[in-house]
C-alpha cells in the first residue's frame, strides 16, 4: 500500500542524506514531499535549508494569553465577585494579585507548549513509513510521491546515488 | 522479562565479553579517542561503536532486576510501611501525636517541606542553566536531574497535606466557590505555595517527558508485549523526522527559558511562607533569594550524590567521567560562598539590628540548645566543602564527593529545621515560650519520604533510560558539525534552492 504513495531509502551517515536530498531535488522533487528519518537531529546544514514551520509558537502564545486572563480572573475577578470584607471594608490587595497572575501565565505558557508538541507530533492523517533501523542508528529518506511522479524514477534516482530500498515496517505506534 | 538491548547491542564480533558491551581493551580504546579527540573529529565509525556501547549499557542497566535490587526494594518498602503506621497513627489520634504545640505549629513536616522543595531545584534548574548556556558536558547529567526534581516535588508536595489537622479533608483548599460555604482568599500566601508548586511540578514532569520522547521510541523498538504498548504510547508516534525533531528543539528552547523564572518563584514564594509573617528569625526581605540559593546548593548536592549511586549501579562510568563530577565539585563550591554570603547578610543584619528577640534567637542558636545543630549544619555546609572542594584530588575523588555532598544535605536540613521550628520558640510575650520535641510519627514519615525518593529513583532507572541518550550522540557531534560549518546555514539556504550542502559534509561524515 505504502510502497505505491512512498518511496523510501536507507543512507549512509549525513553524506548521504545531503545526496540524496541533492538527487531528488534534481529530480524535481519538492521539498514538502521528503522527510528524513534518524535516530539524531540533523544539521540544517545537511537538510540544505530550514524545517518548514511550526504552529507551536502559537500553542505558546495561546498558552500565555489564556494564562494570564486565567490569572487576572481568579485574582481580580474573584475579588468582585466574592468580595472579602476585613474590618469592615472589601480587601483590596494589588501586590498578591501579580504573584497569582505570574504563576498561572506560566502555568498557561508550559501546558500548551507541551500541549502543541504532543498534538503536532501525534499529527493526523495516513499513517507513514516507519522503521525500526532509526532506533539503530540507521537513516532513512521517505519520499511522498508528489502526483506528477512515479516511484520507479524517483527509486532509481535515489538508488544511483547510493540510496538502499526498504519495505515500510510500520511500526511506530 | 523484556528484550531490552538484547539484541541491538555491539556487534558479537564486538562484544566478546559475556556482560555484553565492549571488552575492557576496546572500551579503553573508544574512550580514549572519545576523550582525547574532543577537538579533533571522531570517524562516523568510531561515533557508531560509541552509540552502540551507550544504548547497550543504558538498555541492560534497565532490564536487570538483581537480587540486591530486590532487597533493597524490600528495606526501602519496610521504611516507607513503618511512615505509613506514623500516619495512620496520626489520623487514628489526631494531630496531637506529634510534637506541634503552641508557638512551634510548624515542625518537621514543614521542615521536610521545604527541604524537599529545595531538593527539587537543582534538577530542573541546574538543567535548564546549562542548557541556555549550551555547556556541552550537561548531556549526560540532564536526565537523572530532571527526574530528581519530580520525585522530590512529589514528595515535598505531600507535606502539607500530611501537616493537616484533618488530611481527609485536604480538598477543602481547592477553590471551589461557596461549594462549603468558602471562598478560599486567592490571594493568600497558601494560595501562592499551592499555584506555585502546580505550575513547577508541571514544568518539570513536561521538561523531563519532552526530551525523553526519542529515547522511548527507541526503548519501543527493543521491547515486546506490554512495555512496547506503553513505551509506544508514551513516545507520540515518534519517527524520527527532522520535522519532528525541530519541534522538539523549539519547545524545549520555550520550557528552558520559561523553567528558570518557575524555579526561582517557587522556592522565592515558599520563602515568603516565613519571610510575610511578623516573627523574628523569620521576617526577612533577604529570605526570598536566601530560600533560592539554599536550595540550588542542596539540589547540587543532591544530584552528586544520586550521580555517584547512578554511575556505579548502572556502570556508566565512562559517560559520567571524572570530569563531569570535577566540575560539579566547582559549581559546588562556588555555590557554598554564596550561600554562606546569603546566611551572613541576614544574619549580620539581625544581629546589628539589636533586636531582643531577633538576638535571642541567634543566641539559641550560637550557645543555646540548638548550638549543637546550629554548629554542625555550618561545618557541613560551610567547612567542609569550602576546605576541600578546592583540590581536584577531592573533586574527583568519588568516596570524597559521596561524603561531601551528604554533608551538604545533612547541614541544609538541620538548617531548615534551624529555621522553621526555633524562630517560634522565643517571642516578645515570654509567657508564650515553648518548645518543640519531634514524636516518633513525625520521624517515622521523615524518614519514609527518603526511602520514598529512592525508591522512585530505583523504579525510573527500570523503567525508563536515565542517560539522555539522543542528546549525548548529539554532543558527540557537534563539535564536527560546527567545524565543518553545517550547523548555522539555515537563512542562507532557503529550502531546495540553494541545494543541500553536500559539498560541505564530505570531510568527516562519510562511513
Amino acid at each position: 500500500m505504502s510502497g505505491e504513495r512512498f518511496v523510501s531509502v536507507r543512507v549512509e551517515g549525513e553524506r548521504g542524506v545531503a545526496t540524496a536530498l541533492k538527487a531528488l531535488r534534481d529530480s524535481g522533487v519538492p521539498r514538502e514531499y521528503v522527510e528524513v528519518l534518524s535516530d539524531l537531529p540533523l544539521p540544517a546544514g545537511v537538510l540544505g535549508g530550514p524545517m518548514r514551520s511550526t504552529r507551536l509558537p502559537l500553542y505558546t502564545a495561546a498558552g500565555l494569553v489564556i494564562g494570564f486572563l486565567a490569572g487576572v480572573f481568579f485574582s481580580i475577578g474573584t475579588l468582585f465577585l466574592y468580595p472579602l470584607l476585613v474590618g469592615g471594608q472589601v480587601s483590596r490587595v494589588s501586590p498578591p494579585n501579580l504573584i497569582i497572575i505570574y504563576e498561572l501565565t506560566m502555568f498557561g505558557i508550559v501546558v500548551a507548549t507541551a500541549l502543541g508538541f504532543i498534538l503536532e507530533t501525534r499529527g493526523r492523517g495516513p499513517r507513514r513509513p516507519y522503521f525500526k533501523g532509526v532506533s539503530r542508528g540507521e537513516t532513512f529518506v521517505v519520499v511522498e510521491l508528489p502526483p506528477d511522479l512515479v516511484a520507479s524514477r524517483v527509486r532509481a534516482s535515489l538508488e544511483a546515488h547510493g540510496g538502499v530500498f526498504v519495505e515500510d515496517e510500520s511500526a511506530a505506534s | 522479562m523484556s528484550d531490552l538491548g538484547a539484541t541491538h547491542g555491539p556487534a558479537p564480533s564486538e562484544r566478546p565479553d559475556s556482560s555484553g558491551g565492549l571488552s575492557p581493551e576496546q572500551a579503553a580504546v573508544v574512550y580514549e579517542a572519545a576523550g582525547v579527540k574532543t577537538s579533533q573529529a571522531l570517524t562516523e565509525d568510531e561515533l557508531k561503536t560509541l552509540d552502540r556501547d551507550l544504548d547497550h549499557r543504558v538498555f541492560r542497566a534497565m532490564q536487570s532486576i538483581g537480587i540486591r535490587y530486590l532487597l533493597l526494594v524490600g528495606f526501602l518498602l519496610t521504611v516507607i510501611g513503618f511512615g505509613a503506621v506514623g500516619f495512620g497513627w496520626q489520623i487514628y489520634r489526631g494531630i496531637g501525636v506529634t510534637g506541634l504545640n503552641r508557638p512551634v505549629f510548624w515542625g518537621f513536616y514543614i521542615t521536610s517541606f521545604v527541604f524537599w522543595i529545595g531538593i527539587s531545584h537543582a534538577g530542573t534548574l541546574v538543567s535548564a542553566i546549562l542548557r541556555v548556556l549550551n555547556v556541552e558536558w550537561r548531556r549526560p547529567l540532564t536526565r537523572a536531574a530532571e527526574a530528581m526534581t519530580l520525585f522530590a516535588l512529589m514528595i515535598g508536595g505531600l507535606f502539607p497535606i500530611i501537616h493537616l489537622g484533618r488530611n481527609w479533608r485536604f480538598y477543602w483548599m481547592i477553590p471551589l466557590p461557596n461549594e462549603r460555604g468558602l471562598w478560599p482568599n486567592f490571594r493568600s500566601a497558601l494560595m501562592w505555595d499551592l499555584l506555585a508548586i502546580l505550575t513547577y511540578i508541571t514544568a518539570s514532569s513536561l521538561f523531563l517527558f519532552l526530551p525523553l520522547v526519542p529515547d522511548l521510541a527507541t526503548a519501543r523498538d527493543r521491547t515486546r508485549g506490554l512495555r512496547r504498548k506503553i513505551y509506544g504510547l508514551l513516545s507520540l508516534g515518534w519517527r524520527g523526522t527532522q520535522q519532528q525533531w525541530h519541534r522538539l528543539h523549539l519547545a524545549m528552547r520555550v520550557f528552558t527559558i520559561v523553567v528558570i523564572p518557575i524555579a526561582v518563584s517557587v522556592h522565592t514564594i515558599v520563602s515568603w511562607d516565613f519571610g510575610m509573617t511578623l516573627v523574628e528569625g523569620w521576617k526577612s526581605s533577604v529570605f526570598g533569594p536566601y530560600f533560592v540559593i539554599g536550595a540550588i546548593y542542596s539540589g547540587i548536592a543532591a544530584l552528586i550524590t544520586v550521580l555517584i549511586l547512578v554511575r556505579k549501579s548502572m556502570g556508566l562510568e565512562e559517560y559520567l567521567t571524572l570530569r563531569h563530577f570535577d566540575r560539579l565539585g566547582k559549581v559546588l563550591l562556588a555555590v557554598t560562598v554564596l550561600w554562606f554570603y546569603m546566611f551572613w547578610a541576614g544574619f549580620l543584619t539581625d544581629w546589628y539590628g539589636g533586636n531582643a528577640v531577633a538576638k535571642l534567637v541567634q543566641q539559641e542558636h550560637l550557645t543555646g540548645p540548638f548550638a549543637p545543630l546550629f554548629w554542625t549544619m555550618m561545618v557541613a555546609n560551610v567547612a567542609v566543602p569550602f576546605l576541600f572542594l578546592w583540590f581536584r584530588r577531592v573533586r574527583t575523588s568519588m568516596a570524597a564527593m559521596m561524603v561531601i555532598s551528604l554533608l551538604v544535605n545533612v547541614g541544609m536540613w538541620l538548617e531548615r529545621f534551624l529555621i522553621v521550628v526555633t524562630s517560634p520558640m522565643v517571642n516578645s510575650v515570654s509567657y508564650n515560650w515553648g518548645g518543640y520535641t519531634p514524636q516518633w510519627p513525625e520521624i517515622a514519615i521523615a524518614l519514609a519520604t527518603f526511602a520514598a525518593f529512592a525508591l522512585l529513583y530505583l523504579i525510573f532507572s527500570k523503567a525508563l533510560p536515565l542517560i539522555s541518550l539522543w542528546e549525548v550522540k548529539e554532543g558527540w557531534r557537534v563539535d564536527r558539525w560546527q567545524r565543518e560549518g553545517i550547523v548555522e546555514v539555515e537563512n542562507d539556504l532557503p529550502g531546495f534552492e540553494a541545494g543541500p550542502a553536500v559539498d560541505s559534509v564530505g570531510a568527516g561524515g562519510g562511513a
